[in-house]
């Protein structure tokens, strides 16, 4: 599989993308889908990394949420999520993934179980946060298939917010 | 007039009104007769449960059929999606038109995926119904 970008890549780094209506639409629900904060930020983070393995984002791959270390965020609970159903994850993460799973390959297959199993450990509030999140975070898809997604450098790199729910890739993390 | 948004989100409501926000602006991103025919095809494609028909393929031009594959494979795996496959789009429209509507394809996608999910997590009482 080609990773070469398909499209020229835009010229004003950190604007919007490519400067269009719908760039400016996308930024403004993800930095208010960011700003929500009922869910803490593991809980977050495992959905944040869910999408970017499954639709193979190589940037999102490469980024750890700064409140999720900040909250205890190590590689050996991030690579717990690729398989989070025979990992000893608490059971409200296993729920957390199993919604995103549902949304991202086959949002028929939500059933009643599933939504017991989310109000068991979730409010309403942080359900809606939850797939508010799993939007934001999928916007990869777009990057993923324009082959816009090179990762900043190797290895991994700390993600951050700004009170206005903008991004930003900080220091390198030493794993290991 | 701001867009409207689903009641199911009620619980977070700035971000539901910024997400039906996005989801107004996809329309005017690309064209949206195309836009409409890739809707039909991913609502299909999940199952939305919306009485939806497709024109026949015999009366699909070779643009409209190039966007439709483009939209199966992303909606599928977007992983998957393949030079060639991108590059049929840009036969029709240049690369910024085509990153808006891909764009565009997200917007609707992803809401029609929560908006599913939603019926049953947040709304249980209207699943049952």
């Amino acid at each position: 599989m080609s990773t070469a970008t398909r499209i020229p890549p835009p010229q004003t780094a950190g604007v919007h993308w490519y400067g269009t209506e719908i760039d400016v639409a996308i930024d403004t629900f993800s930095a208010t889908a960011v700003r929500a904060s009922s869910l803490d930020a593991i809980t977050t983070e495992v959905v944040r990394l869910r999408c970017a393995r499954y639709h193979d984002c190589r940037l999102c791959q490469s980024l750890r949420s700064q409140d999720a270390l900040a909250d205890g965020l190590d590689e050996i609970l991030a690579a717990k999520v690729d398989h989070y159903e025979n990992s000893d994850l608490d059971e409200s993460l296993k729920v957390a993934l199993r919604l995103t799973d549902a949304v991202i390959v086959n949002p028929s297959s939500v059933d009643a179980t599933m939504a017991a199993q989310l109000h068991e450990h979730f409010s309403q509030e942080q359900i809606a946060e939850m797939l508010h999140d799993i939007v934001k975070w999928s916007f990869q898809k777009v990057l993923v298939a324009l082959r816009l997604e090179a990762p900043v450098r190797d290895g991994l790199s700390v993600l951050s917010f700004d009170e206005h729910g903008d991004p930003s890739i900080g220091e390198s993390i030493a794993v290991g | 007039m701001p867009a409207q948004s689903d009641p199911r989100f009620d619980a977070q409501p700035e971000t539901a009104a910024a997400l039906a926000q996005m989801k107004e602006v996809a329309w005017t991103a690309t064209d949206p007769e195309l836009l409409e025919l890739c809707r039909v095809r991913m609502a299909l494609m999940l199952a939305s449960g919306e009485d939806l028909k497709e024109p026949a393929p015999e009366t699909l031009s070779d643009r409209e059929l190039a966007f439709l594959a483009f939209t199966e494979q992303f909606v599928l795996s977007v992983a998957s999606v393949s030079d060639s496959e991108v590059d049929a789009l840009l036969a029709y429209a240049e690369p910024v038109d085509v990153y808006s509507f891909v764009a565009a394809l997200y917007s609707l996608e992803m809401t029609l995926r929560i908006e599913m999910a939603s019926r049953v997590v947040l709304a249980p009482e209207e699943a049952a119904a």
